[in-house]
C-alpha cells in the first residue's frame, strides 16, 4: 500500500505546480500588448461591440478575480471556449490527445525498441566500429533540429523515394516519418544513457563475481546487468516522455496531424487564452503523471528504492 | 549480431514495400474528388450569426451559398440567383428578378421570403455596416422579384450582394434550427453541401446535384488546413493535395518549372501600404512625410517582394475599383526632391519606426523600405512584431508608420473612406473629415463625375502624403495541370463548380 499512498501524495503535489504554472501563464497573456476583443470582431467592430464581448469574455474584471473564476470553472471541468473558433476546449482537447498521445507512444516505442538495444551493444562492444558509429549517430540526431530533419525527410522518403505521404493521418503510413522524427532526439538519449550506464555496470565488481564464477557473458549481461543498468535508463524515458509531449508541438505542424501541438500554436497565434490556458494545464497533469508512474515502474525494477521514504 | 542485422534490413526493406504501395495510391486520382490545402482555418459557415464571418470562412460560404450576383475571379459580376436587376434613377430602389425553381440542400424552394430575410438579418448583424451599406429594406414584390431600398445611394450596393454577406439563407430552415443549428449544419443553395469540419484540420464539402446550375464535376472537395507552408508545398509535390492556395510568387516561377504543377497570379481586391502618424511626433510635420514619400521606390520593393509581379500603385485606389481615378499620375520616386523636403523638415535625427506584423512578406517590405528611407538621412528602424500587437498599435494609432494590407470585398473606390471615419480611432489625420466627407458625395455619382470625385480624393492623399500606396496585392493558386477551371480569385477564395479533371 506504500505505492498508493506514495501516488497519492504525488498526485496532491501537482495541485500547487498546476496553480504556479497557470497563474504564471495567466499574467504573462493578460500582460501582453493587444485588444482580443478587437481581433475577434475585426476592424469594423464599434466601440460597444468591443465593450460588449470584453464584458462577455469577462476581460473587463480585475486580472486576479479572472484567474481565481476560470479556475473555479476549471475544477468543475468547464475550460470554456475557445474565443477565436467557437468550440468547447475539453472537448476538442479530447478529440485532439489521442493523435498526440498516439505520435508519442510510437516515437518513444521506437526509440526504446532501437536505443537500448544499440546502447548495450556498444556498451558491450567498446570502441568497436558499431560503438563508433552510434555516437556517431547520437551527435547527429542531438544536433539536428526537428523541423528540418522533417522537412529533410519529407523531401527524401515523399517527394524522391515515394514511399510515403507527406502529411496527414489518413492511414498508418502517415504516422512512419512523424514516429522517427518525433522519437529521434529520444533514440540518441536513449543511446547514450543504456550505453553509459550498462558500461558503469559492468565495471562493477559484482559483475566480475558473476564472471568468476564461470557465468557466460550472455548470462552476465541478461541476468545481471541489464536490470540494473535500465534505472537511470527507465528515469530517461520518463523525462524524454514529457518532452515528447512538448516535442510534438514543432512535428505535428510539420506534418499536420491535428494533436494538441498543433492545438497550441494556433492558440498562441490567435492569443485564444482559454485554449492556451486549458491545453497547459492538461499537458501539466499529463506530466505529472507520466513522471509519476516513471518513479513507481523503478521502485518496481528496483528494490533498493523505498517509495515510503 | 549479424542475425539481428539481416533481420532489420528485410523488415526495413518490406516496410518499404508496403510503404511504397500506399504511396501510389495516394498520389493516383480518383478523378472526382480535390484537396485544396490553405493554411487559414474557416470555421464560420453561416454569415448571419452574430459571431459574423471572415476572410478564410469565404472558401467555405462561396461553394456552399449561392447570392444574387456573382463575384468571379477578375472582380466581375455576373448574374446568379437574380437573373437579372435595375436600379431606379435615383439609385435608391434595386428590383432583383430572382430565378425560379432554385434549390435549397434541404429540399425546400429558394423565394423571395429567404431573400428578404437574408437581408433584413445580415444588415442588421456585425457585418450589416460594412458590406451592405446604405441598406435601408427589402419589399417583396412576388415570390420571384424583391425590391432592396438603400436610405441613400451607393453605387457600389451590388458588391454587397455578390459578398458574403449575402449568400441567401432559408428563412424556413432558420426558424426550425435557429442561428447555432445553421451554424454547426449549414444550408445554401451553393453547388456544395457542407458535409463535415474538424478544427483546424479539414472541411468536406459534397458535390450538390440538383444544383441549379447543374450538378458540378468534382463530387467531393476536401478543404485541408495545414498551417507548415513546407508541408503543403511537398504535398503538392507528392500529389497529396491537388490545389495549394497562395503560394509564394517565387515558389510559383520554381512550380512552372516542374512537371505537372500549374500556377495562376492574379490581383487580389488588396492595397498595400505604408500609412503615416500624421497627427503627431515628426509625421506631423509635411515635409518629413514628403521627404519619405519620394524617398520610397516601389520598384525595388515590387522587385524584393514579388519578383516584379505586382502592380504598382500611384494612388491609394486598386485600378480593379469601381470609380478608379486614371487621371492621377502619382509622386515619382525621387532622392534628390526627398532630401530637400528633409532638409526643410524640423527632423533632428529622432528614430523613425515601421510597424509591421513579423514574419511577412510585409517585413521585407519595411525592411526596404528602412535603407531607403536611411540612404535620405532618416533614422528608421522596423518595429515587426506579432499579429495582435500589431493590429493593436493599428487601432490605438501608436506607430510612426505601418504597413497595412487592405483588402476590400467590396471593390470599390469607396474603400478608401474606411480608414478616414472621423473620430474612428480617436484622433487621426487632420483632413479626415473632409476626406470622409467627399467619399459619403462619391457614394451616390456615376461615370466621370464619381472618377473625378476619388481623383480629388487622391490628390489630397497624395499632396498631404498620409499615405504612400506600394502596389496592388497579388493572389496566387498552384494546382495539378490535370485540374481545369483553377483560377487565383481577387478575394482568394474558389467557386469550386469551375473545377473539372482532364
Amino acid at each position: 500500500m506504500d505505492w498508493l499512498k506514495y501516488a497519492l501524495k504525488r498526485l496532491l503535489m501537482l495541485i500547487p505546480v498546476i496553480i504556479c504554472v497557470t497563474f504564471i501563464l495567466f499574467v504573462i497573456l493578460s500582460l501582453a500588448p493587444g485588444d482580443v476583443a478587437r481581433m475577434v470582431l475585426g476592424a469594423d467592430a464599434t466601440a460597444e461591440q468591443i465593450a460588449a464581448l470584453n464584458h462577455e469574455m469577462g476581460l473587463d474584471k480585475p486580472l486576479l478575480i479572472r484567474y481565481v473564476s476560470y479556475m473555479l470553472d476549471a475544477v468543475r471541468l468547464d475550460f470554456g471556449t475557445s474565443w477565436t473558433g467557437n468550440f468547447d476546449v475539453l472537448e476538442e482537447f479530447s478529440f485532439r490527445l489521442p493523435y498526440t498521445l498516439l505520435v508519442s507512444t510510437l516515437a518513444i516505442c521506437f526509440a526504446i525498441a532501437v536505443g537500448v538495444p544499440l546502447g548495450i551493444a556498444s556498451a558491450i562492444k567498446q570502441y568497436s566500429l558499431l560503438d563508433y558509429g552510434c555516437t556517431f549517430v547520437v551527435m547527429l540526431l542531438f544536433s539536428m533540429p526537428a523541423f528540418w530533419l522533417g522537412t529533410m525527410c519529407q523531401i527524401f522518403f515523399c517527394l524522391m523515394l515515394r514511399w510515403l505521404p507527406v502529411s496527414g493521418v489518413g492511414s498508418w503510413t502517415c504516422y512512419i516519418l512523424p514516429t522517427i522524427i518525433l522519437g529521434a532526439n529520444t533514440l540518441a538519449s536513449m543511446i547514450r544513457m543504456s550505453r553509459t550506464s550498462m558500461l558503469d555496470v559492468i565495471k562493477m565488481d559484482y559483475i566480475r563475481t558473476a564472471r568468476a564464477k564461470g557465468n557466460s557473458q550472455k548470462d552476465v549481461i541478461l541476468h545481471h546487468a541489464i536490470r540494473n543498468s535500465l534505472i537511470p535508463v527507465v528515469t530517461q524515458i520518463g523525462i524524454n516522455f514529457a518532452g515528447t509531449i512538448g516535442g510534438a508541438v514543432v512535428t505535428e505542424n510539420i506534418f499536420a496531424i491535428p494533436g494538441i501541438g498543433s492545438m497550441l500554436i494556433n492558440a498562441v497565434k490567435g492569443r485564444d487564452v482559454p485554449v492556451v490556458m486549458g491545453t497547459v494545464i492538461f499537458i501539466t497533469v499529463i506530466v505529472g503523471v507520466i513522471n509519476l508512474i516513471v518513479d513507481l515502474v523503478c521502485a518496481l525494477i528496483d528494490p533498493r528504492i523505498d517509495l515510503a521514504s | 549480431m549479424k542475425k539481428v542485422g539481416l533481420i532489420l534490413l528485410v523488415a526495413l526493406l518490406s516496410m518499404s514495400i508496403f510503404a511504397a504501395g500506399s504511396g501510389e495510391s495516394t498520389a493516383s486520382q480518383d478523378k472526382d474528388s480535390v484537396t485544396l490545402v490553405v493554411s487559414g482555418n474557416p470555421y464560420r459557415f453561416y454569415a448571419l450569426s452574430e459571431t459574423g464571418c471572415g476572410g478564410d470562412d469565404n472558401l467555405v460560404l462561396s461553394n456552399v451559398y449561392d447570392c444574387l450576383l456573382c463575384l468571379e475571379a477578375d472582380g466581375s459580376l455576373t448574374p446568379a440567383l437574380a437573373e437579372s436587376y435595375e436600379v431606379s434613377d435615383d439609385g435608391l430602389v434595386y428590383t432583383f428578378h430572382l430565378r425560379q425553381g432554385v434549390k435549397f440542400h434541404n429540399g425546400t424552394e429558394m423565394t423571395a421570403e429567404d431573400v428578404k430575410f437574408t437581408f433584413d438579418k445580415g444588415a442588421a448583424g456585425p457585418l450589416g455596416s460594412a458590406l451592405f451599406i446604405n441598406y435601408d429594406h427589402c419589399n417583396i414584390i412576388d415570390d420571384y422579384t424583391v425590391e432592396i431600398v438603400l436610405s441613400s445611394p451607393f453605387a457600389a450596393f451590388p458588391y454587397g450582394v455578390a459578398s458574403r454577406l449575402g449568400g441567401i439563407c432559408s428563412k424556413s430552415y432558420w426558424e426550425e434550427v435557429g442561428d447555432e443549428g445553421y451554424l454547426a449544419s449549414p444550408v445554401g443553395t451553393g453547388a456544395y453541401k457542407f458535409v463535415e469540419y474538424v478544427n483546424a484540420d479539414h472541411v468536406t464539402l459534397e458535390a450538390f446535384e440538383d444544383y441549379w446550375r447543374g450538378a458540378p464535376s468534382i463530387k467531393k472537395v476536401t478543404i485541408a488546413l495545414v498551417a507548415d507552408v513546407n508541408t503543403q508545398i511537398l504535398g503538392l509535390q507528392n500529389g497529396d493535395y491537388d490545389v495549394m492556395r497562395d503560394p509564394s510568387i517565387e515558389m510559383c516561377q520554381r512550380f512552372e518549372k516542374m512537371n505537372g504543377i500549374s500556377t495562376s497570379i492574379g490581383d487580389s481586391t488588396a492595397r498595400i501600404t505604408m500609412t503615416l502618424n500624421a497627427w503627431s511626433g515628426i509625421g506631423a510635420d509635411l515635409n518629413f512625410r514628403k521627404a519619405v514619400q519620394a524617398a520610397i521606390n516601389k520598384d525595388d520593393i515590387n522587385a524584393a517582394v514579388n519578383n516584379g509581379e505586382a502592380t504598382i500603385l500611384t494612388v491609394d485606389i486598386c485600378p480593379m475599383y469601381g470609380g478608379y481615378p486614371d487621371q492621377i499620375e502619382g509622386v515619382p520616386y525621387d532622392v534628390e526632391a526627398a532630401k530637400e523636403y528633409l532638409a526643410s523638415s524640423s527632423y533632428n535625427g529622432e528614430e523613425f519606426a515601421i510597424n509591421v506584423q513579423a514574419g511577412t512578406t510585409y517585413e521585407t517590405v519595411a525592411r526596404v523600405i528602412q535603407a531607403q528611407l536611411m540612404e535620405i538621412g532618416i533614422n528608421c528602424t522596423v518595429e515587426a512584431v506579432d499579429n495582435m500587437t500589431y493590429q493593436s498599435k493599428l487601432t490605438e494609432r501608436n506607430y510612426d508608420a505601418s504597413i497595412i494590407n487592405e483588402a476590400s470585398s467590396l471593390i470599390d473606390a469607396d474603400s478608401i473612406s474606411t480608414q478616414f471615419i472621423p473620430g474612428r480611432f480617436g484622433q487621426s489625420y487632420p483632413r479626415e473629415a473632409e476626406i470622409y466627407e467627399m467619399a459619403q458625395l462619391g457614394r451616390g455619382l456615376s461615370g466621370d463625375e464619381r472618377k473625378e470625385l476619388y481623383g480629388d480624393i487622391a490628390q489630397i492623399l497624395l499632396d498631404e502624403a498620409y499615405t504612400v500606396p506600394l502596389y496592388n496585392g497579388i493572389n496566387t493558386v498552384a494546382y495539378n495541370s490535370q485540374l481545369d477551371g483553377v483560377e487565383a480569385h481577387c478575394l482568394g477564395y474558389y467557386n469550386f463548380r469551375y473545377w473539372s479533371w482532364k
